[in-house]
């Protein structure tokens, strides 16, 4: 329950963000407009998520097949947890070669297919509640992903079958 | 009262004395018409109004003791009563005084020693009708039992499965909650349990154990297969005249598995002119033509058509490899084969094998791959047919991977390969299960499965070190030398505004205009911009400005020192000392190693000199950081009004004037100081070096290196640069005497160390740290939150790859900062010329085989040349006795292995991180054989991304 509602919250906040974003920044973001009356479509890409620099001063940023994204935003941060992760991200391109990060989803880990989303227990499955809030089970759950109960995971596997790998988007609490 | 003023009276006596007795008579008569007037009308005596229970704990476990549990009585105006009677009433357990007299304070106390269930219990402490409660919840004990349920299994068919289901309880029965359990057999060929679910493979009992750390539980179970039909064996399908071939009857279940017994059966013919067969099975071939044979038993009837002909059947003299496995070329030598190798059906366990070579005395055959249960090496069927004639042979085959290995060898195995392997004889062997993943927060669990067809039948339980139940580290406490050396926090601040400089276009053109062209000289001052590391805002606009005086100025370097440091104009001689060393030591070996720290000079100040500004600003960081670099000082103002448009990076200065090191002082703040100087210059090259090689056109945007492999690399940097200050060198094995000991010895005392500073000493700490948690840290990364060990474990990955590559360090180092496209572990691996699977296969089995015991990795790859490790945690561990570090090096030997004998086992682990291992010491007899099976937790395929890695020790 708290993470259907972390998601919707989240989609809320996202949305509201782009509107405003878009509100504001207008023209200068042409690419991304649709029609006057239309909705505006957000900047995506996919790629790997990269931790780069040195600290104390590092960023994330995303590896696609052609580029480097660097990722900003306050919800950047996020994506920390997902270094290595292949993601599909929305946001607002700010200048060359940088992405506000608006919202993400995993799409791929070690090059295996992967569903992102809030983990649900049922008996001896896992259940990943998408940000559409489509839910995708996985059965048998093990021992070392049911201990992230209600957080928001990615897991690797065809649905239906015991996953392969998985890793948490949220930080430990 | 009348009968004492009797014996008064009663009493002739002096007259002194009776003056006293006088006296004493009239102070008695006082005191008993007090009394008597206390008695009806004067002050109420104190009675109980209320009572108060003191504070119990909130949880606590079956079967403990509350201790000195006080009750406070008090009458009506909150005066304490004493000397009242109060009673306790535990709900459940006991008290050591069931009932107690309160004290001047009105306080009674008791001992309360809880129930044994599990749950909310309360006492009562009652006086008087008047009571209080308190409550505490109990909490289950540690695990002691595991119950199985159900406790016998009949299961009636090979593949039929039946549930089961493991409790876990403490001594007294509440459940328990408990890890993934593994589980034992007395006989696996008979049933396994997968995913939770008891699975028959065979006719016969077994008994099943769970175990989880010391608690276990069994259960029985027995395969008794139904029998549904039976079956002819071996299906000929030719007998050859006068020629007699022995069958036999087998009993099949109700899911068609045949089962191993063979049966009693009433044999015929149905045309005993072509064929007879007698009553044990035996069929002799008469004339040419064709006959049914058909068996009867258990009210089941199997026939098999046998044609009779002339010819001769082949013969099977001799197979080749003693004992055959999935793939393996095998040569079969007997006689009448046919020279064609078409013509030839070879099948090895009821699979067809392909046939590659063919004379009629000798075939080469591949034993088939696909569809081979992964199974023990046991005596199974080889059957050869030319011409519908076949000649059949029992022989050694194995689903499995033979892995003969000589003590000291190994192997890494990955992707398919780590399914179904062989131990084929017994010895010491180290297994490391290790995950390919580079993404450090990815985790997988899994499951090795043991069969061993010798073993004995009694169970060998699994001993887990107790070091491997070290809870997963979360936030606990980090080195204490490393805490001025990292951040504590996440950055998250200044993501965004670091970003924003990584984006930005490239510069086209150096901003001249804001140069500085005149040549700086020691006591010059200048003005600097330091990125406020607090500041919610951007870098590049949110800075301090402090003036800085110029205290040493060489070749390469300038030392500047904020005019408003603590002890300004005071150490001029240590700066002094600082600014040599560098030139002299640190960066020849930058340039060496790693490049050019002015490699981007021509788009910034230009003057080729690194710049080092000390400002007490650093120290005040909430982040503690020792020192940072910031790639907006390679950018113009123009772009980055922040940057001092030159190489440099920012340190912390002392605060505490004085010699010796107590406190910051001057002396202190070199040791922790020296080694990050180089640290922080090879960040500057690597910034350097990659905007380089933007502006040139050779990447498509700044490839800055990931975090872990460029602090890695930077740990590098400080290695080199205590190899030059202890003087050991690459390959050396250096040990903990030799290194550390002096690194964590100043001051006059120890005068053959000082001042050896604090170099290599951080890297074997996080090492240590890693090695305790080793299953859920990573070298790759932050694997929880606030993870820094990937400093000292992504270095030793690092020095591992350096030390097993024939290239020069210098070239191998070198090469990583230049590489324009890649990063990270793709970085790494494209420099060591080996996958990383390669890699993190025999890095891992170094961990644990570096200087073992049995030197078992003597001329091998497992093992780090350059450092003696093993010596190195125990140095750690011993010298850190008695101090307030102990604790964080609690054992000699940090890195431990799951010990399980040569049996039949299912041992899970939960989760291992992405980049790591976790590992097995497995021990059998001379002459045992040991199956191994990597699965999934719940029994079905392992995850792709591990890995196994296996080497004999003894």
């Amino acid at each position: 329950m708290m993470g259907k509602l972390r998601w919707r919250g989240a989609w809320l906040i996202a949305g509201a963000a782009l509107g405003v974003t878009m509100m504001v920044a207008g023209s200068a973001c042409a690419p991304n407009q649709t029609t006057e009356d239309g909705p505006v479509a957000a900047d995506t890409a996919r790629g790997i998520v990269e931790i780069a620099g040195a600290e104390p001063i590092t960023h994330v940023r995303l590896r696609t097949p052609d580029r480097l994204v660097t990722i900003t935003g306050p919800d950047a941060d996020q994506l920390r947890l997902a270094q290595g992760v292949e993601v599909w991200v929305s946001g607002v391109r700010e200048e060359a070669g940088q992405l506000r990060l608006e919202v993400y989803e995993v799409r791929a880990v070690d090059g295996m297919t992967a569903t992102d989303g809030v983990l649900e227990l049922d008996g001896d499955a896992a259940v990943l509640v998408t940000r559409t809030g489509e839910r995708v089970r996985f059965s048998p759950a093990p021992p070392g992903l049911r201990q992230l109960e209600g957080r928001r995971v990615w897991v690797a596997a065809p649905p239906g079958a015991e996953p392969r790998s998985w890793g948490p988007l949220e930080r430990d609490r | 009262m009348v009968s004492i003023s009797a014996i008064l009276r009663w009493n002739t006596l002096t007259l002194a004395v009776d003056i006293v007795m006088r006296a004493i008579h009239v102070v008695i008569l006082v005191a008993l018409a007090a009394l008597t007037a206390c008695d009806s009308s004067g002050p109420a005596v104190p009675t109980p109004a209320q009572i108060v229970m003191s504070d119990l704990p909130e949880t606590i476990e079956v079967g403990q003791t509350i201790e000195r549990i006080s009750a406070t009585v008090r009458d009506r105006d909150g005066q304490p009563v004493r000397d009242v009677t109060v009673e306790w009433l535990p709900g459940q357990g006991s008290v050591s005084a069931p009932t107690g007299t309160t004290n001047e304070s009105g306080i009674v106390r008791t001992d309360w020693t809880v129930g044994t269930e599990a749950g909310d219990q309360t006492i009562e402490a009652r006086v008087d009708g008047i009571q209080a409660q308190g409550g505490v919840t109990v909490e289950p004990g540690p695990l002691s039992q595991l119950v199985l349920e159900p406790a016998s299994i009949t299961l009636r068919a090979v593949g039929d499965s039946a549930a089961l289901s493991v409790n876990g309880a403490d001594d007294y029965g509440n459940q328990v909650s408990f890890p993934t359990v593994s589980w034992l057999y007395t006989d696996p060929d008979v049933a396994r349990v997968r995913a939770g679910v008891v699975v028959a493979r065979a006719r016969g009992t077994t008994v099943i154990t769970a175990q989880a750390g010391t608690a276990s539980g069994s259960t029985n179970v027995v395969v008794d297969p139904e029998l549904t039909g039976i079956r002819i064996e071996p299906e000929l399908s030719a007998v050859v005249l006068d020629e007699t071939v022995q069958l036999v009857a087998r009993g099949i279940d109700a899911r068609g598995t045949p089962l191993t017994d063979t049966l009693t059966a009433t044999w015929s013919s149905s045309s005993a002119t072509v064929a007879t067969v007698d009553q044990e099975g035996r069929v002799t071939g008469k004339e040419e033509g064709t006959t049914t044979i058909s068996a009867h038993a258990e009210n089941h009837t199997a026939e098999l058509e046998v044609k009779v002909r002339p010819g001769t059947r082949p013969l099977i003299a001799e197979i080749i490899p003693a004992a055959l496995a999935p793939g393996d070329t095998a040569i079969i030598i007997g006689s009448d084969f046919s020279g064609t190798a078409a013509e030839n059906h070879v099948a090895v366990d009821g699979r067809e094998a392909r046939v590659v070579g063919a004379t009629t005395t000798e075939l080469r055959v591949v034993v088939p791959t696909t569809g081979v249960p992964c199974s023990p090496t046991t005596d199974r069927a080889v059957v050869v047919t030319v011409d519908e004639l076949a000649a059949f042979a029992q022989h050694p085959i194995s689903g499995a991977r033979q892995r003969g290995l000589a003590v000291g060898e190994s192997i890494t195995l990955h992707g398919d390969e780590v399914a179904c392997n062989e131990l084929p004889e017994g010895g010491e062997y180290m297994l490391s299960v290790f995950n390919t993943s580079d993404v450090p927060t990815a985790r997988s669990g899994f499951m090795l499965s043991g069969t061993a067809p010798d073993a004995q039948a009694a169970l060998a339980l699994p001993r887990l070190q107790e070091q491997v139940r070290v809870p997963a580290p979360s936030i606990e406490h980090d080195h204490a030398a490393e805490l001025h050396h990292w951040l504590l926090g996440e950055n998250a601040r200044l993501l965004r505004e670091l970003a924003l400089r990584t984006g930005r276009s490239r510069p086209v053109q150096p901003d001249v205009q804001a140069r500085e062209t005149a040549a700086v000289n020691v006591g010059a001052t200048k003005t600097f911009r330091i990125p406020d590391l607090d500041s919610n805002g951007d870098l590049c606009n949110n800075f301090k400005t402090v003036t800085a005086r110029a205290t040493f100025v060489g070749d390469k370097a300038v030392i500047w020192e904020d005019q408003n440091a603590p002890l300004a104009g005071e150490m001029d001689g240590r700066w002094v000392e600082t600014g040599q060393e560098y030139e002299s030591v640190m960066h020849p070996i930058i340039l060496e190693y790693f490049g050019d720290p002015q490699a981007y000079d021509q788009w910034l100040e230009n003057k080729g000199k690194v710049h080092m500004l000390f400002s007490e600003h650093v120290n005040t960081f909430e982040r503690g950081v020792n020192g940072f670099v910031f790639s907006g000082d390679l950018f113009p103002v123009s772009q980055c009004p922040q940057s001092n448009q030159a190489p440099m990076f920012y340190g912390r200065v002392p605060t505490v004037a004085g010699s010796g090191y107590d406190g910051d002082t001057a002396a202190a703040w070199a040791w922790g100081m020296r080694a990050t100087i180089i640290h922080e210059v090879k960040h500057i090259v690597s910034y350097a070096v990659k905007l380089r090689l933007w502006q040139d056109g050779l990447s498509a945007s700044p490839n800055y290196e990931e975090i872990w492999l460029e602090e890695a690399t930077a740990r590098l940097a400080e290695e080199l640069y205590a190899r030059t200050i202890s003087g050991y060198g690459q390959g050396d094995n250096v040990t903990y005497q030799q290194s550390i000991w002096c690194e964590r010895r100043v001051g006059d005392n120890w005068p053959q160390c000082d001042p050896v500073p604090n170099m290599v000493y951080k890297h074997f700490g996080a090492v240590y740290r890693y090695y305790r948690h080793v299953e859920t840290l990573s070298p790759l990364g932050p694997a929880v939150t606030r993870d820094w060990t990937f400093y000292g474990s992504g270095w030793l990955l690092v020095r591992w790859a350096l030390d097993h590559t024939q290239k020069s360090e210098q070239a191998f180092s070198r090469a990583l900062v230049d590489e324009p496209a890649t990063s990270g572990v793709e970085n790494l691996a494209a420099r060591a010329d080996r996958s990383f699977p390669d890699i993190l296969g025999n890095f891992s089995l170094a961990m644990a085989m570096d200087e073992h015991p049995s030197g078992a990795q003597q001329g091998t790859e497992l093992k780090f040349p350059s450092w003696d490790t093993r010596d190195i945690m125990r140095g750690l561990h011993e010298d850190h006795q008695g101090t307030g570090l102990a604790d964080i090096y609690p054992v000699p030997w940090p890195l431990s292995a799951r010990e399980q004998a040569f049996g039949n086992f299912d041992t899970a682990v939960d989760r291992i991180q992405g980049g790591t291992a976790t590992f097995f010491q497995l021990t059998g007899p001379a002459g045992q054989r040991q199956l191994l099976e990597l699965l999934s937790p719940a029994g079905g395929t392992a995850a792709p991304n591990l890995g196994l890695g296996i080497v004999r020790v003894k």
